[in-house]
């Protein structure tokens, strides 16, 4: 009996420490460059990102990777009392989700980057609060919603709505609070009941999708009857593409709910509320970005469909295509399109603005999802990595790039100069230039992904060693990128500094 | 495209996963209208040979083509002429029947809507039903009426019966598959990778054993039954086999067969294209029967794989 809770204990630990590890080195990546220097921006908002989804994910894995995985069946058949299943899973999120929210913890009161969330219950809000929902809601969401990646949407989303309905009404925060926890608790006991009562059912159970509550049978709008047509593929592939968005939509939805409850109880009392638009926005710009992205290719996948899609007698090249450009459309709507459009409608009492690097930003999120996702098992998974090899990659473009591009930069000056005192180039010209280069080396970038992620889309190689020649790629690219960036900066500081700029 | 070019071409197909070799050195020619039996043990590399046939991966070395095509360089023309029934298959949880039939027949120039309706008629399914509600049988039948409708020239099965009941499996293989080929005689080719190899028996024209990666026996399936035969005989007292090499003229001499069964003055043994030959010897020691029958496909399978093969 020891050795059985000792091997699932093993078990559940290999099961959720990657992703625990990911969110961790997210935390501390995004807390140690929100240090330096040109740091700020959107860094601290990284880190708690990382936290806030990381324990909703931990969470909802627990028992989630079951439904992933397909072996709830075989886990329930186990000489082993479900409670004591139960135990061992609660125990082990309990000691990663702790881990991560003392690792948070310190980071926002050691680091000066957060006074954000230091201040109005930020700390409730931001680090206590998803701890506790990641070990009292998210088990639970994700078993009635018999899958992982709806369980960890809901379980950020419902207290997130319940602040803020609270807020709606007037209710003070020490009894927001008290309630939240209330309801934790409530949801702690109640995850014990369902799960001695969980069931395996074949079919539906299978399928993560984003929720059964999504996947219930509806009226057909047509007759069953009704001859399949040939043609209209393209039709087809956009419909299909929009609905294995659904969960990307829902999150945007809850995000248009909380800007209508801010605007409603700003009309009644603009003192009364407490509004963070410029941080819900930039959740929802990066949730939506990264969801957008990771979903399409891991979901059709896990759904089991990849194969028979790929067969179908249209070039792999053009479904990727349109794959690509229907998770791209829905990124830029939702993550810039919405919250300006509902500034636009009833302005937010913070600053909000919205600029180029905004759209550079969340094109970069979801083509690097759409790669990410092109070679993951499911959707959550693909959601769950982006997040950690984005910090990675900021790491290492601030650790190695940022030096090759200044040492690039070093070496190509005094060239630059005289080219650019020969040509006679205007400073103007020359910042314009330095910028379409940027953005020429963001859509390299953006192709070199989509490029690599229809290799994984239209193979079922899933060995180790084409993601290694597709991550050299990668590296590569990178150093190329920062040799030009280097040369485009010394452009730009050449000029100015040149007594001809004009 | 003349009549002759096979459908399937596989030569030398290597592929291999890191160090392993789940392929090695495979070549096989399906020619059109043929049922093709790809039979092997779990792992044997039948499913990753399919995937090239596919191009699902990319063979290490050696080549693959279909009706004279490169699967990657003529990726649609070849999808077109192909369907796919996998061992496991998925389709969207929110469409029903009726959607996935209707999605998959966007793809296509052309759709058989009688044979449509047959299906669906033949398996019971509903078409208002949700694909998440199937079970694993209805989705494998589902997939069925999705690779047969557009009347493909070739239809790749991979374990396309595992988790069918018996019922349905029969009416799956002889009625489905075989109607299939006999709406286009001598043009639509089958290949079939499966472990019920008694219940493709019939349909079954040629097959290849795989093992290891590597071709292990490929041979028409009369021939196969021609070669491959079980000799009964039944002595008047227990006969005594000879070792090898003994000259001892009262001994049984079963060289070139294999002993499969020893029962006081009964004898079964299996042979492998020498029947004649190895009979001829047991009629010297007068037996008071002889009886010969064909193996089945399974038994040649078994018989193949086993770790001491019947002597050629």
């Amino acid at each position: 009996m020891m050795t059985a809770i000792r091997v699932q204990a093993w078990k559940e630990f290999r099961a959720l420490t990657p992703w625990w590890a990911g969110m961790m080195l997210t935390v501390l990546t995004a807390t140690v460059l929100g240090m330096t220097p040109r740091g700020h921006g959107p860094f601290p908002m990284a880190a708690m990102l990382a936290h806030v989804v990381g324990c909703a994910a931990l969470g909802a894995l627990a028992i989630g990777q079951e439904y992933s995985n397909r072996t709830l069946g075989q886990l329930l058949a186990q000489p082993i009392d479900r409670r004591v299943l139960l135990g061992l899973k609660t125990a082990v999120t309990a000691i990663l989700v702790g881990l991560l929210f003392l690792t948070s913890h310190a980071a926002i009161t050691v680091s000066q980057i957060f006074p954000f969330y230091r201040a109005q219950g930020g700390m409730e809000i931001y680090v206590y609060g998803p701890a506790i929902a990641g070990l009292s809601l998210a088990p639970l969401l994700t078993m009635l919603c018999r899958g992982a990646l709806a369980g960890a949407v809901f379980s950020i989303a419902l207290p997130a709505l319940g602040a803020m309905l609270a807020s709606m009404y007037g209710v003070d925060f020490a009894t927001a609070w008290r309630v939240f926890v209330g309801v934790a608790v409530a949801a702690f006991a109640a995850t014990w009941i369902v799960f001695s009562r969980l069931s395996v059912v074949d079919g539906q159970a299978a399928v993560e999708g984003p929720s059964r509550l999504f996947n219930r049978p509806m009226p057909d709008v047509r007759d069953a009857a009704t001859p399949s047509t040939t043609g209209g593929w393209l039709r087809s592939l956009v419909g299909k593409e929009l609905r294995l968005q659904l969960m990307t939509f829902v999150v945007s939805g809850l995000y248009l709910l909380s800007w209508a409850v801010f605007s409603i109880a700003r009309t009644v009392d603009p003192q009364s509320v407490y509004t963070a638009s410029f941080v819900m926005t930039g959740f929802h710009g990066v949730v939506i970005a990264t969801l957008a992205g990771a979903l399409p290719a891991a979901e059709e996948r896990h759904l089991g469909a990849a194969e028979w899609q790929v067969l179908l007698p249209v070039s792999s090249s053009r479904q990727w295509m349109v794959k690509s450009a229907m998770a791209v459309s829905v990124a830029l709507t939702l993550a810039i399109g919405v919250p300006f459009l509902l500034h636009t409608i009833a302005p937010a009492p913070d600053d909000l603005s919205f600029d180029w690097l905004q759209v550079l930003g969340v094109l970069t999120l979801t083509t690097g999802g759409l790669y990410i996702s092109s070679m993951s098992t499911t959707g959550l998974r693909a959601a769950l990595s982006s997040l950690p090899l984005f910090a990675a990659s900021l790491l290492f473009g601030a650790i190695v790039l940022e030096s090759i591009s200044h040492l690039a930069r070093q070496l190509a000056l005094p060239a630059v100069a005289t080219l650019a005192s020969w040509s006679g180039i205007s400073s103007m010209s020359a910042m314009h230039l330095a910028r379409t280069g940027f953005v020429l080396l963001a859509v390299g970038l953006w192709a070199v992904l989509i490029r690599l992620g229809l290799a994984n889309y239209r193979s079922a190689d899933r060995s180790p060693s084409p993601i290694v020649r597709q991550l050299s790629w990668l590296a590569v690219y990178g150093l190329a990128g920062a040799m030009v960036a280097g040369t485009l900066n010394a452009l730009v500081a050449a000029v100015h500094s040149a007594p001809f700029a004009r | 495209m003349s009549q002759q070019t096979p459908a399937i071409e596989i030569d030398n197909l290597v592929r291999r996963y890191g160090r392993t070799d789940a392929v090695n050195g495979l070549s096989l020619r399906v020619q059109p209208g043929r049922c093709y039996g790809f039979f092997g043990r779990n792992g044997a590399g039948k499913t990753t040979t399919i995937k090239c046939l596919l191009n699902l991966l990319r063979p290490t070395d050696g080549s693959v083509r279909v009706f004279g095509l490169d699967p990657t360089e003529n990726e649609v023309a070849v999808k077109s002429r192909l369907a796919y029934v996998p061992d496991h298959v998925g389709f969207y949880p929110w469409m029903t029947v009726r959607d996935t039939i209707s999605y998959a027949a966007s793809f296509r120039h052309h759709w058989n809507h009688e044979t449509e309706r047959a299906l669906l008629d033949r398996f019971r399914l509903t078409p208002s039903q949700k694909t998440s509600h199937l079970s694993k049988g209805q989705r494998t039948q589902l997939a069925l009426i999705t690779a047969i409708c557009p009347d493909p020239d070739l239809l790749v099965l991979d374990e396309p019966t595992s988790g069918l009941d018996p019922i349905v499996r029969r009416e799956f293989i002889q009625t489905v598959i075989g109607a299939y080929q006999e709406g286009g005689p001598g043009k639509r080719t089958v290949f079939v990778s499966t472990h019920l190899i008694s219940e493709f028996e019939g349909l079954i024209d040629e097959f290849t054993i795989i093992d290891q990666g590597r071709e292990v026996l490929t041979m028409t399936a009369d021939d196969a039954r021609e070669r491959y035969r079980k000799i009964y005989v039944r002595f008047s007292t227990a006969p005594r086999i000879s070792a090898a090499g003994s000259e001892d003229p009262a001994s049984l001499d079963l060289t070139g067969a294999k002993v499969i069964r020893q029962r006081d003055r009964e004898l079964e043994v299996l042979v492998n294209g020498n029947a004649s030959d190895v009979i001829g010897r047991l009629d010297a020691h007068s037996p008071e029967a002889v009886e010969t029958e064909a193996l089945s496909l399974e038994e040649i399978f078994v018989t193949t794989l086993q770790s001491t093969a019947v002597p050629a």
